[in-house]
């Protein structure tokens, strides 16, 4: 891996640089785009415990994913850079063309960020149990909205393959799986158990097809991993 | 306008957007669809007196919400203009390319948790030290919006300014120029002003183009209706 002598972090000159933690739910958004658009990359791994001193010029944030491109500009933001990678390579099909089915794969995505993710993070942080199970309730609140939408998605589309947009990964996928993933800590240090009944159909048949596709496998993570990964955030 | 056997008004065979002149999220939708020029019904929502058949257009109870022709219903501000950017290309309201799409979302980030969000904050804050501490913070989010600009502005996409797509008001300024407009809001509560300083040229130069585009005024509610709306923002 080469580098400029004029800069003072480590890039690959004339490609993509992903700068992210293979643990960290948000630079697995990245790392699973440039996966499923096929895009070859040079990635360097961030310790989060331990930045390297030259970090803040490739995100003074500190934050993991960033995005160094070959032109030399940095993008940050997990869901900035996958809508980057959706963009630059439309032949990979990572998002819809038609402005409505864009929205609604937007609008998905949404629930996870706003209903499921804070809950997530909530229920581990949460002291009493009485706090555990209101968080508890709000991720199992936002599964059954994700749910509806599937169900509306796939009427829309016409296809029961079980992915949102039925039988191929997109930004739908990439950008919420791995906070599904997540969940096992919840499900290990708090007891969350996603029921089978017919309100969350639809999720359970979502999360077993796209379980299976190695957009996923290759960068999941077995839930003890992730239990131990998330000790820290227990009250 | 409305079928009678329908629960909810709508137009027909039209866009119905369904809003509050004064919440600055309904107005990202609003002036997405007067840039692009693209003809749409307002059904003004009053925040504070919800009518009861509002829960069957958005069940989360928030404007915007917007009604496609086809009977498709939207939200979220930013997913909504989005929308009509994407449905109606030839208004250019987002740029085609992938990097240039990837800095404006950025910019709007950079805007909503820098500036707008502290806005808030220093209206809540009880004590004078608290508000002057978030006075501060509001400071140095103006600045670094400032420098992003000016970084803007030497890029093909730029031109110069004054606004982020050169002299083209356009999707940056759709989805933030109703919160800059509440610096009209700290002014009258908190006496807070901008300083005519060189740190600040950038946005000053930005913000003094947008107050007098018709973009920005043909949907701005009147100061006085504006002002009375955030008092309930007070400690």
């Amino acid at each position: 891996m080469s580098s400029s002598s004029t800069t003072e972090y480590p890039y690959e000159e004339g490609s993509y640089t992903l700068y992210v933690t293979k643990h960290c739910p948000f630079a697995q958004r990245a790392l699973r785009a440039f996966y499923a658009a096929k895009v070859p990359y040079k990635l360097v791994e961030i310790d989060l415990d331990n930045k390297p001193t030259w970090y803040h010029l490739v995100n003074p944030q500190l934050k993991v994913p960033a995005l160094r491109l070959p032109s030399g500009e940095i993008l940050i933001e997990s869901l900035v850079i996958s809508e980057y990678v959706a963009d630059q390579f439309p032949e990979a099909h990572l998002l819809p063309t038609d402005a409505l089915e864009r929205a609604q794969l937007r609008l998905f995505v949404e629930i996870f960020s706003s209903k499921i993710v804070p809950n997530l993070y909530g229920a581990l942080r949460a002291a009493s149990a009485e706090e555990q199970e209101t968080k508890k309730e709000g991720i199992l609140a936002g599964i059954r909205d994700a749910s509806r939408q599937l169900e509306n998605q796939w009427k829309r589309v016409n296809n029961n393959e079980g992915l949102w947009l039925g039988d191929r990964v997109s930004l739908a996928e990439i950008n919420t799986v791995s906070f599904v993933n997540q969940l096992a800590a919840v499900e290990i240090h708090r007891g969350l158990v996603v029921p089978q009944s017919q309100e969350y159909a639809a999720f359970n048949k979502w999360v077993e097809a796209y379980s299976a596709r190695p957009e996923y496998t290759e960068y999941s993570l077995a839930d003890e991993v992730i239990a131990e990964k998330l000790r820290k955030f227990l009250a | 306008m409305s079928d009678i056997s329908q629960a909810y008004p709508y137009e027909e065979n039209g866009y119905t957007l369904y809003s509050c002149a004064t919440c600055p999220y309904a107005q990202r939708a609003l002036r997405a669809f007067r840039i692009a020029q693209v003809p749409h019904k307002v059904v003004e929502i009053d925040l504070l007196n919800k009518p009861s058949w509002y829960h069957l257009v958005n069940p989360q109870l928030k404007v915007p919400t917007l009604r496609t022709p086809s009977g498709d219903l939207l939200i979220e501000s930013l997913v909504i203009a989005e929308y009509v950017a994407d449905q109606f290309p030839k208004a250019r309201l987002l740029s085609l390319d992938a990097l240039e799409r990837a800095q404006l979302r950025l910019f709007i980030e950079l805007f909503s948790t820098r500036i707008s969000s502290v806005f808030y904050r220093v209206l809540r804050a009880a004590d004078v030290d608290d508000q002057e501490m978030e006075k501060k913070k509001l400071l140095e989010g103006v600045r670094e919006v400032s420098r992003e600009l000016e970084n803007q502005w030497e890029r093909e996409s730029g031109k110069g300014g004054p606004f982020w797509y050169g002299d083209r008001f356009a999707y940056a300024e759709v989805a933030t120029v109703s919160f800059a407009g509440l610096f009209r809001v700290l002014d009258h509560y908190r006496g807070f002003q901008v300083p005519d300083t060189q740190e600040y040229k950038g946005f000053n130069k930005w913000f003094g183009a947008v107050v007098n585009h018709p973009g920005f005024t043909d949907v701005k509610p009147d100061d006085a209706a504006l002002i009375a709306s955030y008092k309930r923002f007070l400690p």
